[in-house]
């Protein structure tokens, strides 16, 4: 009995949240829309191009990508624009990923830790981007790189560094050494630019970020450029490995490394010379024997 | 001992398989002809000979492969080595081997053992093999300790057949130690001193080594190297006569015995000219001074010797990986080259196309062989290696000495900076 008179109220029951769906999925579906209008043009009013905020849709679009995991994807570009900070590589990075076929929910979280990064970096490279002996450097250097550009580049590169589990102090530090007279005399903005990218990868900075730090501020004083210290690291890494000592304590002719591409190259040139010649250690110690003074075998000789 | 040097290398060898690096390996063929006044200064001869002024010629090729992983490192040489004389004395031929492996035991330290054996011969027959336990410490980011102390087990014997001279057969075991350090005051200069001595008397007949190493440009080299060595030895003198050569021992009528010192001066000057990536241009300057106290003497003798140096870096393991090389041509113009094994169609993308799909395509130059121009402007670029077979893509990874970041997402980008 009971279940006969039950019968009604699920019926109605069900109706009711039929009727309830079909007014507020077109409704929450308004609201969507309306709220990713909203976001794109507040992307607009901070100061992001119309076209990247295109190019971004069609590709998303293209790949299944729904408007409302889109606001996911622009909402830390927007927020660096904003604060009048440069959003270009959160575009750049969620190109990146939409092209590797990441999916959403991995690629929202590295554009939010990249937002982060970017607005600690910012408080680290305007003041040195400001010094007037960094001024100095940029005019004598003669590169064609305009100041917004150069603090740009340090920006994309401090912001990758943090991102990818540097300090705030660690990348303090790092500008702290590069920062120094004798190194800011020798250096170039593409080889500063190039120090700070390659800061991350260095075998020493996890543990030892100082030491790093002053590697990359020897290696910017020895005269490296931009196109040699992006050797570095690779040179680092396989010095370490090969002598199975800490990174920069072990940089085995690392100069003759990064032209020659192989550390075998220092040994080779030592067989060539014959410091083989004696086994171990030195290289002369036999074949003396018949030396004037020594009548016959002796010590290490043979007549 | 042989059983030994096998079993060492068995306990250090052994875990760089499973998740080793792939093998690096050089090949280098060197050629010299030069003019020395003591055939102690020619490459690898290492005997005593200063009859005669004489030219020679010296063509050796030489090998080198080494492999490591997170705690091991190995490297292993070898080469052969043939060295004419014009005045017609006997040609030096002959050969080596040689085996450094390493350990890392610390944060800063680091143990192995190296090896190695040789022959040579002329007018006599050398044989050499030696092994020495080293212990290696870093005490500063740029600076390292190592001692080394071993054995060298060394063959010797004339062959004089067609002249009056004894032949002489002799068998020696030096066991000798040393003491390096090694800084480097810039990346391109290298500093290394050494004091070396015999473990039967530590303190007497040292050794002493000095190396400066600099790279003056990335095609030119200069290397100086000084060397001082002593050798005590008692030598009985007659006495009123002055002369030498009496049997050692002293006590008889008319002989005394005197502590005497041989000392050895020897100064190396060499540069290196690199004229394109596989060939160089070497200059090699040596001087040698020995004082006698016995004889009062002083002698002097020295090289000099020009070549030819050819190197080749053979890809080994490699395969599947893209090695990217970029030459900025112009302001802006770039070329990328890239080296790679496999079938398929390349395209390059990256930050400058926006990452767009399928990218740039590169254009196959030979067989293994691709390239690229592009036109970018000053900044630093990531970019991956696109690799489309039919309807598969699949992205390409780069070789160890192409320079990647991390993507942030758990794998790889190239970066170029683009001055």
């Amino acid at each position: 009995m009971n279940k006969k008179m039950n019968r009604p109220y699920k019926w109605q029951g069900s109706k009711l949240l039929a009727i309830t769906l079909m007014v507020l999925v077109p409704a929450l579906s308004m609201a969507q829309d309306q709220s990713f209008s909203e976001l794109i043009q507040s992307a607009r009013d901070a100061g992001i191009e119309q076209s990247r905020l295109a190019d971004l849709q069609s590709r998303t679009a293209g790949n299944g990508i729904t408007d409302q995991q889109l606001a996911g994807i622009i909402g830390p570009a927007i927020a660096l624009a904003e604060q009048n900070l440069p959003s270009e590589m959160i575009f750049q990075k969620a190109m990146e990923g939409i092209a590797k076929g990441i999916p959403t929910e991995r690629l929202q979280p590295v554009l939010q830790n990249l937002q982060r990064s970017t607005i600690s970096t910012v408080a680290i490279v305007d003041p040195w981007v400001a010094r007037s002996d960094v001024a100095q450097m940029m005019r004598r250097s003669g590169e064609q790189v305009g100041n917004q550009a150069f603090r740009n580049e340090l920006l994309k590169a401090g912001s990758k560094a943090m991102a990818g589990n540097v300090s705030p102090e660690s990348l303090q530090g790092l500008f702290e050494a590069i920062g120094q007279e004798i190194t800011l005399s020798r250096s170039k903005p593409s080889g500063i630019v190039a120090a700070v990218n390659i800061f991350p990868d260095l075998p020493s900075t996890a543990r030892q970020p100082e030491a790093s730090g002053a590697a990359i501020a020897k290696a910017l004083q020895s005269g490296f450029e931009a196109g040699d210290m992006q050797k570095l690291p690779g040179a680092m890494n396989a010095a370490q490995r090969r002598s199975q000592l800490p990174a920069a304590a072990v940089i085995e002719g690392i100069a003759g490394q990064m032209v020659q591409g192989t550390l075998a190259a220092q040994i080779l040139q030592n067989l060539f010379n014959g410091n083989i010649g004696g086994g171990p250690p030195g290289s002369s110690t036999p074949g003396l024997g018949d030396r004037p003074g020594q009548g016959g075998p002796g010590g290490y000789g043979v007549p | 001992m042989i059983k030994w040097m096998v079993s060492m290398a068995s306990l250090l060898i052994l875990p760089l398989d499973g998740n080793a690096q792939q093998w690096q390996g050089q090949i280098t063929v060197d050629s010299r002809v030069g003019y020395s006044t003591n055939t102690i200064l020619n490459p690898f001869h290492g005997e005593w000979d200063r009859s005669t002024g004489s030219g020679y010629g010296l063509i050796a090729p030489m090998g080198q492969l080494s492999r490591n992983s997170e705690r091991y490192s190995a490297d292993f040489s070898g080469g052969g080595v043939l060295e004419p004389f014009f005045d017609g004395r006997q040609t030096l031929k002959g050969g080596f081997a040689l085996m450094n492996l390493r350990r890392r035991i610390g944060s800063s330290w680091s143990a192995g053992v190296e090896t190695g054996s040789r022959y040579f011969s002329s007018s006599f027959d050398q044989s050499m093999v030696w092994v020495q336990p080293t212990l290696t410490w870093s005490p500063t980011l740029f600076s390292q300790i190592r001692l080394k102390a071993g054995s060298t087990f060394r063959d010797y014997s004339n062959d004089y057949q067609d002249q009056e001279e004894a032949e002489i057969t002799q068998n020696d075991r030096f066991d000798l130690y040393g003491v390096e350090y090694e800084a480097w005051p810039t990346f391109t200069w290298r500093i290394s001193t050494g004091v070396y001595g015999n473990m039967d008397d530590p303190t007497d007949n040292l050794s002493f080594m000095i190396n400066s190493d600099q790279h003056i440009s990335d095609a030119f080299r200069l290397t100086l190297r000084l060397n001082a060595d002593s050798y005590s030895y008692q030598l009985m003198h007659e006495v009123g006569s002055g002369g030498t050569g009496g049997p050692i021992g002293g006590g008889d009528d008319g002989y005394i015995t005197l502590d005497e010192t041989d000392r050895l001066l020897r100064a190396g000057l060499s540069g290196r000219l690199r004229v394109s990536p596989s060939f160089s241009l070497t200059l090699n300057l040596d001087h040698l001074s020995l004082h006698s106290s016995a004889s009062e003497q002083t002698l002097s003798d020295y090289q000099l010797s020009t070549g030819v140096r050819y190197t080749f870096q053979p890809s080994l393991g490699g395969r599947g990986k893209a090695r990217a090389q970029w030459d900025q041509n112009g302001n802006q113009s770039v070329m990328l080259k890239v080296n790679y094994s496999g079938a398929g169609q390349l395209y390059l993308i990256g930050d400058f196309n926006d990452w767009e799909n399928p990218g740039i395509p590169l254009s196959r130059q030979s067989s293994n062989r691709y390239a690229a121009q592009l036109s970018l402007p000053t900044g630093s670029y990531e970019y991956k290696i696109l690799l489309i077979e039919g309807t598969e893509k699949k992205w390409i990874g780069f070789s160890e000495d192409t320079y990647t970041v991390s993507d942030g997402f758990g794998g790889s980008n190239g970066l170029v900076f683009i001055q």
